[in-house]
């Protein structure tokens, strides 16, 4: 217990201090070369032999890295007086952008350092600080890192080669490796097109399978623009207060199934058939002693129709893709009808004048949808939307028309929610 | 009435989610809360300003296309000089020979669309005879109907509209520069607007324009209005 208690007042007494000031994401290509800049280092038997063997012997991919003075700089002028501009702004609060080389020479150095690394030691009384500078073929973003350093830590108390080359290794090196290229792969790397204009084949055709939900609700809107047409219940088999929405009459949360297919050109646009498949149970007034005899009664939703659709590519990782996608079309809406009474009824005459939907609807359908597509072949993928329908209009209203009485079901909107399990055929070229 | 409030909040997020917030100042963690109290090295404006539409101010001041440079670009002077000076009570005025130990121009970026050209003092070398702090505008534009992202921002841009003018502008692109660690402070672009009198002469509006463009860098480099 003694000893544990004079351990925590040793540490109390002798804080070492280690901290991050910035760390930006880069590539560590491996084996690679390091440059040392240092200056002002006070360790002796800290050599640029023991930093490169304490990497290797760290990390298996990091064998036959080389590690050097980076000579050139130090005997330039223009570049010592960046550095040791640098070292003079040292400093907790430094940002990337504010420790940039100015100097178009020393800008220059920075980018002939290509797939290498170059670090900063410079010691300040009891402080070492450490600087990353990453060429520009190790930057994830060479577009805002260029000219400045990538990483930058401080650590208190480091006495020996030992500890630094430890810190700088468990700093900068500890990451997973890429394999270096080879000049060959470099200029091949240099003149390939971008990946995101190469990632694109010429058909991609699919079929899927999907499952979700279907509401009346539309998500943020409040639950009293709905209350009404939810307490809606319908009586005698006809009596409704509002017929012009389905929801006044159906269930309007129900599972929602589909079948679709469709084809992407160029993954970029294309268009997809579907088929919607919901149930949706009458709202009966129990109270209506007219329904004693009926057993069920309901109506199964079919809409058949096409959306067109546009496509975003981003591609996740060597076989994974990425598909936002917005789409809009139209369908057709058919209520299938499945009534039975109890047996030994043969229904009232109410039963027989029962209400009745239209014979289809038209509509239309938009929304969001993304999916993630694995080796160009299964896919999963999410949606959401809206889908309304409204009375089929053959014919232009003529003049002297009366007002149409209200058409059953021709304001019917709903929202929905599904998840697919997609296969997908491509052809790189046709 | 809830209906109307939950339509305008959706407005306002489509809204808010296809405009891109410009970022018109980069500043330095250090740069100090109110420079205003230190000693300030400032470089006088000399020719770093620009006059768009030069002939409708011609045509307002009745000049010549001669006469303008040399008449507008002394009020230009004479006035941001003597407005910064009296914003900085303890100023050092340094002639702009001082530009003579800059750095030659270059690409500062403020925002990811938004570049300027500016020429500042080379890193690593102190300047003589200068204060710590050093205010340097490193332009001025004025003219009418003109906004600021025409100029700094490259995926703006097009042409000047010549319609009758309502109002003028000014925009500043400036640096707040610390001499002893050559770091850059705070680089900003200021700009302000005054409605155009038809009725009132050019030169006393061109003055109250460039009171307001001072006192909006004062708002700037002081963002806790301590000054």
């Amino acid at each position: 217990m003694r000893n544990l208690s004079i351990v925590f007042i040793l540490i109390l007494l002798a804080p070492a201090e280690a901290a991050k000031v910035f760390q930006h994401k880069y590539t560590l290509w491996a084996p690679t070369e390091v440059l040392l800049y240092p200056q002002n280092l006070e360790i002796d038997d800290f050599s640029p032999g023991s930093l490169c063997f304490e990497i290797a012997s760290q990390q298996k991919s990091m064998r036959g890295t080389a590690c050097r003075i980076a000579g050139a700089l130090q005997r330039d002028t223009l570049s010592a007086t960046y550095f040791s501009w640098l070292a003079q702004n040292l400093d907790p609060q430094s940002t990337v952008a504010s420790l940039a080389a100015r100097n178009p020479a020393v800008q220059n150095y920075f980018n002939l350092l290509d797939d290498r690394f170059l670090i900063f030691i410079h010691q300040s009384q009891d402080t070492t600080w450490t600087v990353l500078f990453a060429g520009p073929r190790a930057l994830i973003d060479p577009e805002s890192m260029q000219n400045s350093p990538i990483a930058m830590h401080y650590k208190t108390e480091i006495k020996t080669a030992a500890e630094l080359n430890k810190f700088i290794q468990q700093t900068y090196f500890k990451q997973k490796t890429t394999p270096r290229l080879s000049p060959q792969q470099k200029l091949f790397a240099d003149t390939a097109p971008d990946e995101q204009y190469n990632i694109s084949t010429e058909l991609d055709v699919w079929a899927a399978l999907s499952y979700g939900k279907t509401t009346a609700q539309i998500p943020l809107t409040p639950d009293n623009w709905y209350a009404r047409k939810r307490a809606s219940r319908m009586g005698n088999y006809r009596v409704i207060a509002d017929s012009s929405s389905s929801w006044n009459i159906l269930e309007d949360q129900s599972d929602l199934f589909a079948i679709r297919s469709g084809f992407t050109w160029r993954d970029f646009v294309g268009a997809e058939l579907f088929l919607l498949y919901s149930q949706h149970p009458v709202k009966l007034d129990t109270k209506d002693k007219v329904y004693q005899e009926l057993k069920n009664w309901s109506f199964d939703r079919y809409e058949v129709g096409i959306t067109a659709h546009f496509v975003h590519n981003r591609k996740l990782g060597a076989r994974l893709l990425w598909q936002p996608t917005a789409f809009i079309g139209f369908h057709y809406s058919f209520f299938h009808e499945k009534i039975a009474l109890n047996p030994g009824q043969t229904g009232s005459d109410a039963y027989h004048r029962r209400l009745k939907f239209m014979p289809f609807y038209k509509g239309t359908i938009f929304g969001l949808s993304q999916r993630l597509i694995w080796n160009r072949t299964i896919a999963i993928e999410a949606r959401t939307g809206l889908n309304n329908r409204s009375r089929s209009q053959t014919q232009n209203p003529s003049m002297d028309e009366v007002n149409e009485p209200t058409i059953i079901g021709a304001s019917t909107l709903d929202w929905f929610i599904s998840t697919a399990l997609e296969y997908h055929w491509t052809w790189e070229d046709l | 009435m809830f209906k109307k409030f939950l339509s305008t909040f959706f407005l306002f997020l489509l809204l808010s989610a296809c405009s891109h917030q410009q970022n018109w100042l980069v500043r330095h963690p250090k740069a100090p809360q109110s420079p205003q109290k230190h000693e300030i090295g400032l470089v006088d404006l000399g020719d770093r300003w620009i006059a768009i539409r030069t002939s409708w101010f011609g045509q307002q001041l009745k000049l010549t296309s001669g006469q303008i440079h040399d008449s507008l670009g002394t009020q230009l002077q004479n006035t941001i000089n003597s407005q910064l000076k009296s914003a900085f009570p303890q100023h050092k005025f340094l002639t702009e020979d001082i530009y003579e130990l800059f750095a030659p121009t270059e690409s500062f970026r403020l925002d990811s669309n938004i570049f300027a050209k500016l020429r500042l003092p080379a890193q690593g070398q102190k300047l003589d005879s200068v204060p710590q702090l050093m205010f340097i505008v490193h332009e001025l534009t004025i003219g009418p109907d003109i906004d600021p992202s025409f100029f700094f921002d490259h995926t703006q841009g097009g042409e000047i509209i010549k319609r009758k003018v309502q109002s003028i502008s000014a925009i500043a692109l400036w640096t707040l520069w610390d001499n002893h660690s050559q770091t850059n402070l705070i680089t900003g672009v200021s700009d302000t607007e005054l409605l155009y009198d038809y009725s009132l002469p050019l030169k006393p509006q061109i003055d109250t324009l460039l009171h307001q463009l001072v006192q909006n860098m004062n708002r700037e480099l002081a963002p806790s209005g301590s000054f």
